[in-house]
């Protein structure tokens, strides 16, 4: 036992010596236990926080965008499916093999749809994040959707996505009006992010697209997902209620696409300009049109081939982006001349009758200036004033303008809309600018310019104002309508995904219009005038229909031809329509502009609702106008024919006759 | 009397129990940490760990049948089978994450390292139940050094740094209850709280950017000085004074001049984020962060079982072994965490207890190391995982997935059992 007595621990010591070991590991195990409550208790909420940062990811359902349709439902802009084949790299099992499969697959005309290298590269890419969807190929055909999901065993990890294209079935002809989408502009993304707007979201970057952006995005829903280390979703998190996205509303306008097409269609396709056609009876914008135009659905194309056409819009000398219908200002020439002589006879200065004291030989001298006519020597004579507009007589109207005064004119002027936005439902809309003398010497204070009485002759006949089509639109639907102005709008209603109304656009006036009747009575008869047999816009003239118009070759410091212009309404002592059209260096009004002007009044009366309904009221015993114009065209080309007819059998004659002179020769030898 | 007394208790079942609930909630973990994966390594772990659970009450039942005496006799045979058994890991280990910690015995993988604890502790017992240690004979260290660093030194070069530090620290209470003063287990300590303090001025400093001159020594100035009281008024014979001021000016010294002049500023990098994972949050620092989130987000009650979304969103690597903690930290919350510290806390008090009934000095001292090894790695895990130390990859008793460890683990039971079982002379 004396190994044992070693091996002996005394009582009090084994006691004294644990106990110190026990406090001592007690102690450690109470500074876990402080650890503890300063990680789980006072900072509880911040790992909270965090922790559900980690582990939730919030993914934003975008609802789909409002379409725009025209007066008759039909669609401008919506939405269409698209197709994208993505690669989901964590599901690629064998990279090579998918690769190849892939390769083998071609397009209906044979040419092999992927290539290896670049596919290679592209998973390579994608591996950085397993889990998310990486695009390989966007918005493909159909076909090939099909194929790849024939093949989806053979291609594990190959998926097909679907997303929301934009889509405008009209392309060009609507582009100014509608506008296009594209993704947030940089500076504008820091007031948008707060409104619901994600980076590389799309939204409406011109025409209504823009404007109405926030009434057809509608409201994003949102819903949290669970997500592990990798950024896996494991789906839906139940305790937190999806948020339902709210649809984005309809947009139903007063454009009608026929007319517009008919525009499009009858628009000299090489000149720039544009057309504008308005209901100057509530403001109803019926045709917008500038040209050149751009097919909006470039922008909503693949990425690729959204690079190459974007760079060669946006470099177009000829500016295709532009909306001149309500951003291109023009003199308004001649076209400005109904309103100098409205401020003429409303002030009593002159009567239908009045004669000027100088009679037009070409040309009129004020002081030591010189001022043509657009008719050279020896002029228009002497004309009455309804003579003076049929002809467009500048020497007429140099005299009225030094009798008015630039106030006097753009009192008018400015009663009629002039010199301020119309306040239409586009961005981007100009004001244009009236002249006059304080405003002139304002306008070129930095050149030094002043304002002189002899520029009241150039503003009375429309060379010293700039005004944009639309306004010019406005204008003349007052001197037709006589009462009031109103504010010209595209949308006419809102209504929401069921198609139940949300918002009815109101009719607002923005122009009393104080004038005599006598001033009104004058004004239609001139007005009318110029589009009868013998004025400068017969072109336009629709038969069964008095129309109402002007034309206008605007000089411009921007070409040697003059801007062709020409403004009408009909019927011109009530009009449904007025109509403004501006093509850009075209040469002359009656000849370049009225034309178009005159399919536009055709079209409307033959083919619109409203615009039949008018023509059938005007002329009840008549064919309906389609009718009337099928004929006269079956005439006309009847006429081409007999002509063609005649003159074959002249030519026919003349050979005959010389073959009976050469057969005469032959005789002879 | 005390006869009857001693039969009453043969054996000690709130112990063995303590043990088996942690046991069964580490089973109940191991499955929350890794039910989510259906296939892949870490699909049915749990069953495993039941495996091992049920080898471990076996494991436990023999060494309690193991008279006292064998284990006295039989400790340097398994001292050196350990060392054997770490030789091979270094020779012909496995490597796992660099580092050469398992070897392959008959289809099975085992850690060295953790026999090796056992190993180390019934060498070290046996040789302190005949020998005391004190530092008025140095000498005395000697042949306890070396049990110790040969083991140390293999451990070191798989590289295992937390393995190597648990033989530290279980020699420490040994040597204590080798008559070894606590005054004297302050002069062991004063060298590493000198480094310590010289060290934390000097982390802080870099990690703020700024130098703070002369002030970063103060902390450590402050110690020296103590010491300097502690040696004066204990009347310390002069070459305690010589060895006690040596060895921390020593210490302080070189870490003074290794952090100045031999590291550089990425190996400084890596130092600071383990004291402040906020600074590499993607690097060294990414598990404890989300260690710490997870069990901060348990709160109070936790988020349930099996509710916990950090854990079973793999957010935490290792989830199943050395950070079991934080996945009852998220789903049961301070309640859940703090039954379990107590738990192991009585479990290691009930250990310490076996020494009051119990004689034998050699049984006595295994029951002493056993406690503190347990101690040691509760605390040092759970440190790490709420973010207080750096991660040095020791396992939580009971609650860790891993073999070797739950054998290791059901060893060290069946050590403070057997000593109340077979308190006996010998």
């Amino acid at each position: 036992m004396a190994t044992g007595k070693r091996l002996q621990d005394e009582s009090h010591e084994r006691r004294g010596r644990s106990v110190i070991i026990a406090i001592v590991c007690s102690l450690f195990f109470a500074v876990l236990l402080v650890a503890l409550y300063r990680l789980q208790i006072r900072d509880a909420e911040t790992n909270i926080r965090l922790s559900n940062e980690n582990s939730m990811r919030e993914s934003i359902v975008l609802p789909p965008r409002g379409r725009i349709l025209d007066r008759n439902g039909l669609e401008l802009a919506r939405n269409r499916p698209s197709y994208s084949i993505c690669v989901l790299p964590y599901k690629l099992r064998n990279r090579d093999a998918v690769i190849q499969s892939l390769c083998k697959i071609r397009d209906t005309d044979g040419t092999a749809v992927f290539d290896s290298a670049s596919l290679a590269q592209q998973f390579r890419r994608a591996n950085s994040r397993r889990f998310d969807l990486t695009r390989i190929r966007e918005d493909v055909s159909i076909e090939l959707v099909s194929i790849i999901e024939e093949r989806y065993i053979e291609l594990p990890g190959i998926v097909v996505e679907t997303e929301s294209r934009r889509e405008y079935p009209y392309g060009a002809a609507t582009f100014h009006a509608v506008g296009y989408m594209g993704e947030i502009p940089e500076k504008e993304f820091d007031t948008l992010r707060n409104q619901d707007y994600y980076w590389g979201d799309l939204m409406g970057r011109a025409g209504l697209e823009r404007y109405y952006e926030s009434v057809m995005r509608g409201k994003c829903g949102r819903e949290y997902q669970e997500v592990n280390a990798f950024g896996k979703s494991m789906g839906a998190v139940s305790h937190i209620q999806r948020i339902e996205p709210v649809y984005g509303n309809d947009l139903y306008l007063s454009l009608d696409i026929n007319l517009q097409l008919a525009v499009q269609k009858a628009f000299p396709d090489s000149l720039k300009g544009a057309v504008v056609a308005l209901d100057p009876r509530s403001g109803d914008v019926l045709v917008m049109y500038s040209n050149p135009s751009v097919d909006p659905n470039i922008f909503s194309a693949a990425t690729s081939v959204k690079g190459r056409t974007w760079a060669a819009v946006a470099s177009d000398r000829n500016l295709p982006l532009n909306n001149r219908a309500i951003a291109g200002v023009y003199p308004p020439g001649s076209t400005f001349k109904p309103l100098t002589g409205i401020a003429g006879l409303s002030t009593g200065k002159i009567t239908r009758d009045t004669r000027m004291s100088a009679t037009c030989g070409g040309s009129y001298r004020f002081g030591s200036r010189v001022a043509k006519c657009h008719k050279p020597p020896p002029g228009h004579g002497t004309t009455n004033y309804i003579m003076a507009n049929q002809w467009s007589c500048n020497v007429y109207f140099y005299q009225l303008g030094l009798m008015l005064d630039d106030d006097n004119i753009n009192k008018y002027a400015r009663m009629f809309g002039l010199g301020a936005l119309t306040g239409i439902d586009l961005p981007g809309e100009r004001m244009g600018y009236l002249s006059g003398e304080a405003a002139y010497n304002e306008r070129f204070a930095n050149r030094g310019w002043r304002w002189t009485r002899g520029l009241v002759m150039d503003l009375a006949i429309g060379q010293q104002q700039v005004l944009t089509p639309l306004q010019l639109a406005v204008m003349v639907g007052g001197m037709g309508n006589s009462k009031e102005i109103y504010r010209p709008h595209l949308v006419k209603e809102e209504r929401n995904k069921e198609g139940i109304l949300v918002s009815q656009s109101k009719d607002s006036v923005i122009g009393k219009l104080a004038l005599n009747q006598y001033t009104i009575d004058v004004t239609h008869e001139a007005l009318s005038a110029v589009v009868k047999p013998g004025g400068t816009g017969t072109r336009a003239a629709v038969p069964g229909i008095t129309v109402g118009g002007k034309t206008g070759s605007a000089q411009n410091p921007h070409g040697d031809k003059t801007h062709a212009v020409f403004i009408a309404c009909a019927p011109v002592d009530d009009p449904v329509i007025s109509v403004a059209v501006v093509v850009e260096n075209a040469g002359g009004g009656g000849a370049m502009a009225a034309p178009v002007a005159g399919v536009l009044l055709k079209q409307f009366f033959s083919e619109n609702e409203s615009g039949k309904a008018v023509y059938a009221k005007l002329n009840p015993d008549s064919p309906p106008l389609s009718l009337r114009l099928a004929q006269e065209s079956r005439q006309a080309a009847a006429w081409a024919a007999r002509q063609r007819a005649e003159q074959r059998a002249l030519a026919e004659e003349d050979a005959g006759a010389s073959q009976l002179y050469q057969g005469r020769r032959e005789g002879n030898q | 009397m005390i006869d009857d007394l001693r039969k009453k208790n043969r054996l000690d079942l709130p112990l063995l129990f303590t043990a088996i609930t942690l046991w069964v909630m580490g089973i109940f973990l191991v499955y929350s940490a890794t039910y989510i994966h259906e296939s892949g390594p870490l699909a049915g772990l749990y069953k495993q760990q039941i495996i091992w659970f049920g080898m471990a009450l076996a494991i436990i039942f023999v060494i309690v049948a193991i008279p006292g005496r064998w284990l006295f006799n039989g400790a340097y045979i398994f001292y050196g089978f350990s060392l054997l058994l770490l030789l091979m890991a270094i020779v012909a280990g496995v490597n796992v994450m660099g580092a050469q910690r398992w070897i392959s015995l008959g289809g099975f993988k085992i850690q060295p390292s953790e026999f090796a604890k056992v190993g180390l502790l019934l060498a070290l017992a046996r040789y302190l139940s005949e020998k005391t240690v004190s530092l008025n004979k140095i000498t005395s260290f000697i042949v306890p050094g070396l049990i110790i660093l040969v083991p140390f030194a293999l451990v070191m070069k798989q590289p295992d740094l937390g393995t190597a530090l648990v033989f530290c620290t279980v020699a420490l209470p040994l040597f204590y209850w080798s008559r070894l003063s606590l005054l004297e287990v302050f002069y062991i300590v004063s060298p590493l709280l000198s480094l310590l303090l010289a060290a934390i001025p000097l982390l802080l400093s870099f990690s703020s950017g700024t130098s703070w001159g002369i002030f970063e020594s103060i902390p450590w100035g402050i110690f020296f000085i103590i010491v300097i009281g502690v040696l004066y008024i204990t009347r310390s014979p002069i070459f305690l004074w010589i060895g006690v001021i040596t060895t921390n000016i020593f210490t302080s010294i070189i870490i003074t001049v290794i952090w100045g002049s031999f590291l550089r500023d990425y190996q400084k990098m890596r130092i600071i984020s383990f004291m402040n994972p906020q600074l590499d949050p993607f690097g060294a620092g990414y598990q404890v962060i989300q260690s710490k989130v997870a069990v901060g987000s348990g709160h109070i009650f936790g988020k349930g079982y099996l509710q916990g979304t950090q854990s079973r969103l793999s957010f935490l690597p290792e989830q199943h072994t050395d950070f079991i903690f934080s996945v009852l930290g998220e789903q049961f919350g301070i309640v859940g965490c703090s039954i379990v510290i107590l738990l192991f806390l009585f479990l290691i008090i009930r250990g310490l207890m076996v020494t009051h009934n119990c004689r034998n000095r050699f049984l006595n001292l295994l029951a002493v190391g056993a406690s503190a090894i347990l101690c040691f790695h509760v605390f040092v895990n759970i440190a790490m995982t709420l973010g207080m130390m750096p991660v040095t990859g020791l396992p939580l008793p009971f609650l860790s997935y891993g073999g070797s460890f739950t054998i290791t683990v059901a060893i060290l039971i069946g050590l403070l059992l057997n000593a109340r079982v077979t308190d006996q002379d010998f």
